[in-house]
């Protein structure tokens, strides 16, 4: 087996009971890397795109790289694989912490779960003894009493879980898997998929060291860890403001979503930025994930007394100028909630901010709130009245539940859910960044921010600075950055590690963990067959291309204020050349000859 | 012109005042910034006579680079935001 692979992948089917370990045969692992990209093979080769993603049919998969476990630096990353219940397109969420570290050290790549138990039940993983354990006892709990509860049942104190909270057991189609407390493998819903197995949880200690195939492997990561501790961004910026720090710069930039996307421009930004979190006395320490130099978690302290992790960025906007509220402590408040509940923060809020919109347009009529708090923009108690509402299904939380296209569309109002592929935007509005919209609306996973960062070219001006509204170049830049993150994925680190590192760094890393002689030519490949991968699955899903597009009001009506005021997304300049470059139909087919190319024939059914 | 994220922090200062009399240029904004705090904060944003990598200065919210870079000129009543090095997602 190369290097720092288990080249194992343990397999458990909770209908059978049945525990299997399996080898990886090394062909895979160099064509799909691991991560992202092993998992999205079997998960393809295993199940049928078509079935229904809640079904016992559906799998999923909890996969690490070859440099997750490593003293790499950010080598602590893991991917959630399955077929995504928000999208119906394969999903594979990404989280950090320290659960992915430890699932390698078992001595796992892999761990594919199938079926579904008749009762509710974790996986306990110490090393070669595997079993499935009654979880009756903790249905209905938290994540961060299950996690306690966990490893004082089995006696291990450093033990690492992760789980799902009532959103996942109540099936809520944007619930998260939460590890290590505070870490979210958080879109596209696969908490739901674990619930709809009746697996609260998966307990893993480990004692194996994955061991590099040279002793350069060392000098290698020493190397890298250095550019990361020298550059300014993941040096500086991200331990001591977190990614908080983009509050400031993207309301400047104007395209901070307020109020549903209404506008690009947050008139109360100050008082929720990363800055201000500082300068409030909020921000207690950072905290780091395994083997990460940059460490941008924030560990926070509320003058009411609460304490937890976050907000960062995208949990900041969701429930701060998304919704119109500027205070602070709401904010941090339902962001705890949704740690505890097992929500993802993004699509929570973008649902209560629709929700706020269909309200105040008198769409959404007030008896439906069934005496829940006015969904005014602004109502700082509904962000975290609605949030418990929605793990638990409760009131006008069990419509919430559903994701703001459904939520919307059951109004009769689709147009207002801010979704690509049903699942909701992030923290950029696309009118203010033309690579980053036609990123949104290609993403294999729905709206999505982390499939291809444009914003750090376009706004952050990393690794140069692209103008935003230019069309010039950006589907091939598009390209590159989907192609290189789903490098990213696969081997098992951090995205942030690209504000510092390039293509060459991760094929070094690789080479050197592996011993592979392996050029960055061939590791793009690798990202780039990973992304046509998931693309058939998800035209085999039944998802139409032409779902590649954004909510009308980033097509048509034009930014209202701000410094992109009159501006629209130029999708139907964009998307053309972007299929050209991927070298698929002018309908957005990967053509026989790229299947061909990438080395993808036997999955085509 | 506000200061945002480690700068401000640094600093210590969030935003200054500039009264302008003649057409100036961000280069001599900087420089007249510098004077005002003690503070020679054209070393943290510039390389010689180049903007740092990932420096961000916002004339009305455009980026400089996207203007006339560092000779882009400043009327009276525009706001100008400076930027460390940030990346997040």
């Amino acid at each position: 087996m190369p290097g720092t692979y288990a080249g194992k992948l343990l397999r458990i089917n909770l209908s059978t009971g049945d525990i299997k370990v399996e080898e990886i045969p090394e062909e895979y692992l160099r064509k799909y890397i691991g991560g992202r990209g092993l998992a999205s093979y079997y998960l393809y080769k295993e199940i049928d795109p078509k079935i229904d993603p809640l079904s016992p049919e559906n799998k999923i998969i909890f996969a690490t790289g070859p440099l997750s476990g490593t003293a790499a630096p950010t080598g602590g990353r893991y991917m959630v694989v399955t077929k995504g219940p928000l999208t119906g397109t394969i999903a594979s969420s990404n989280s950090g912490g320290f659960f992915g570290a430890e699932l390698k050290h078992a001595g796992y790549d892999m761990l594919i779960v199938e079926g579904k138990s008749e009762k509710p039940v974790y996986i306990y993983i110490n090393d070669d003894t595997v079993e499935i354990r009654d979880a009756s006892h903790l249905w209905g709990k938290d994540t961060h009493y299950t996690t306690d509860k966990l490893r004082e049942e089995v006696g291990i104190k450093n033990a690492k879980v992760a789980c799902i909270g009532p959103a996942g057991e109540n099936l809520v189609k944007f619930a998260a898997v939460i590890n290590d407390k505070h870490r979210a493998a958080g879109r596209t819903g696969v908490g739901a998929v674990m619930g709809s197995k009746k697996l609260k949880a998966i307990i893993v200690k480990g004692s194996k060291r994955p061991k590099a195939a040279s002793d350069e492997f060392l000098h290698v990561i020493r190397e890298k860890t250095d550019t990361l501790r020298k550059d300014p961004i993941t040096g500086e910026g991200l331990p001591k403001l977190g990614t908080k720090v983009l509050d400031n710069i993207i309301n400047q930039n104007g395209l901070y979503p307020t109020r549903n996307f209404q506008t690009g421009v947050f008139e109360k930004t100050h008082e929720v930025s990363g800055e201000a979190l500082v300068e409030k006395g909020y921000l207690v320490k950072n905290r780091a994930c395994y083997a990460c130099p940059i460490a941008c978690g924030r560990v926070t302290k509320l003058p009411t007394g609460l304490e937890g992790e976050g907000p960062e960025y995208e949990t900041g906007w969701a429930f701060g100028a998304n919704c119109g509220v500027s205070d602070l402590n709401a904010i941090t408040e339902a962001n705890f909630l949704a740690n505890e509940l097992g929500l993802d923060t993004i699509s929570t809020g973008t649902t209560i901010a629709c929700a706020m919109e269909l309200y105040e347009r008198g769409i959404l009529p007030k008896e439906d709130l069934q005496k829940g708090p006015e969904l005014l923009f602004g109502n700082s108690e509904a962000i975290v009245y609605y949030t418990k509402q929605i793990a638990y299904r409760e009131g006008l939380g069990d419509k919430l539940a559903e994701g703001s296209y459904r939520f919307a569309e059951s109004y009769g109002h689709p147009e207002y859910s801010m979704s690509v592929k049903k699942q909701e935007l992030p923290a950029y509005d696309p009118r203010g960044a033309q690579g980053h919209a036609l990123e949104y609306a290609t993403s294999n996973r729905g709206g999505c921010h982390v499939r291809g960062y444009m914003i750090s070219p376009e706004i952050l001006g990393v690794p140069e600075k692209l103008d935003p509204q230019s069309l010039e170049g950006k589907a091939e830049w598009v390209k590159i950055f989907q192609d290189l993150t789903a490098v990213i994925d696969a081997e098992g680190l951090c995205l942030f590690t690209s504000f510092a590192l390039g293509a060459d760094d991760y094929r070094d890393m690789l080479a050197a963990a592996t011993g592979w002689d392996i050029t960055t030519e061939e590791l793009m490949k690798a990202g780039e067959r990973i992304w046509n991968l998931e693309r058939m699955f998800n035209l085999e899903a039944g998802i139409d291309p032409k779902e590649d597009t954004l909510p009308k009001r980033m097509l048509e009506e034009p930014m209202p204020d701000g410094p992109n005021k009159g501006a629209v997304v130029k999708l139907s300049e964009l998307l053309p050349k972007y299929y050209e470059v991927r070298g698929w139909t002018k309908d957005g087919i990967p053509t026989e000859e790229k299947i061909k190319e990438l080395g993808l024939e036997e999955l085509k059914k | 012109m506000e200061f945002f994220a480690t700068l401000r922090l640094a600093l210590g200062v969030a935003s200054i005042a500039f009264e302008l009399d003649t057409p100036t240029t961000i280069k001599q904004l900087v420089d007249m910034a510098s004077q005002k705090l003690g503070t020679d904060i054209s070393q943290k944003l510039f390389d010689g006579d180049k903007i740092k990598r990932g420096t961000m200065i916002l004339v009305n919210g455009k980026n400089i680079h996207h203007l006339n870079g560092l000779d882009t000129l400043v009327e009276p009543g525009d706001r100008i935001a400076v930027f460390p090095p940030a990346g997040g997602g």
